[in-house]
């Protein structure tokens, strides 16, 4: 078989973007770059699928492609973005939104450990039940349960990127709530730092 | 002092660690083959894949996809190989 030829990024574009034989080139190599990158990384009984999608988006998306690394390592981080959204939501799949909430709820009750981390654990509650939205409240609780963001977005009915944007403003307002109550940003790490 | 109950310190962290700016998932995806090509080449970060340092260290699921690309571009390299 024909070995792989190396492209450069302005091959590989014109290539994928031509027509005939050099488009069909160009795929059978991009393809067989995912299927390697892909096996050996994120793996997966799906990565045929997985393949054929990240081709999709590959080629719908060239105009997004600024040149500022190689087109193989574009065209893997899309291959990667794919395959793992994927996985992730078929592992999470049978997991629902209360549940992920749940995992991350906090017990103030429990906390018995000493004074400081009792009066902290009181302020951060609070502060989540009385200062967030209840949707910065699930978001960041699920995320705190382990549950992945892109999941967690899904569920409420929002994108990765937005769901980012508002855990942000979730984590800015326990920051504040946490500095109102008369902790110094020092005194925080310090809780932090110590075991 | 005594261990603190793991979750109270994981929020705390998570809010401690608020920058004034922060770029979300998006921003970050759009430089990361570039980000990724950097931290294999070393040296130095310029100013936006800094952001992407940064929003990475903030966001479990791109930096599963980070780890999951740098294993990608060497099993990648490793095919191409005589
Ligand atoms: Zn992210």
């Amino acid at each position: 078989m024909k070995r792989e030829q190396n492209r450069s990024n302005e091959e590989w574009v014109s290539d994928l973007s031509g027509d005939g034989d050099r488009r069909e080139a160009a795929l059978g190599d991009l393809r067989r770059l995912l299927m390697n990158g892909l096996r050996r990384s994120v793996g997966g009984s799906a990565l045929e699928d997985y393949v054929q999608a990240a081709l999709i988006r590959i080629t719908g998306g060239l105009g997004s492609f600024r040149g500022d690394s190689r087109f193989e390592t574009w065209a893997l981080s899309i291959g990667v973005r794919v395959a793992v959204s994927e996985m992730r939501r078929a592992r999470w799949r049978e997991v629902s939104l209360d549940e992920m909430v749940e995992a991350g709820r906090l017990f103030p009750a429990e906390q018995a450990v000493n004074h400081e981390s009792n009066q902290l654990m009181q302020v951060v509650h609070e502060a989540i039940q009385a200062g967030l939205t209840a949707k910065q409240r699930e978001a960041i609780l699920a995320e705190l349960g382990g549950a992945p963001p892109d999941e967690v977005a899904r569920r409420l009915g929002t994108n990765r990127n937005a769901l980012y944007k508002l855990v942000y403003d979730a984590r800015a307002r326990i920051r504040q709530a946490i500095l109102q109550a008369g902790w110094t940003e020092e005194q925080v790490l310090g809780v932090l730092g110590g075991r | 002092m005594a261990e603190l109950d793991p979750k109270l310190r994981a929020i705390v962290a998570m809010a401690a660690s608020v920058l004034p700016r922060e770029i979300g998932c998006d921003d970050c995806f759009d430089y990361f083959a570039a980000y990724a090509e950097h931290l294999l080449a070393g040296g130095p970060l310029p100013e936006p894949l800094q952001m992407v340092g940064e929003h990475l260290e903030r966001c479990s699921c791109c930096m599963e996809e980070l780890n999951l690309l740098l294993a990608a571009m060497k099993a990648s390299t490793l095919d191409e190989a005589p």
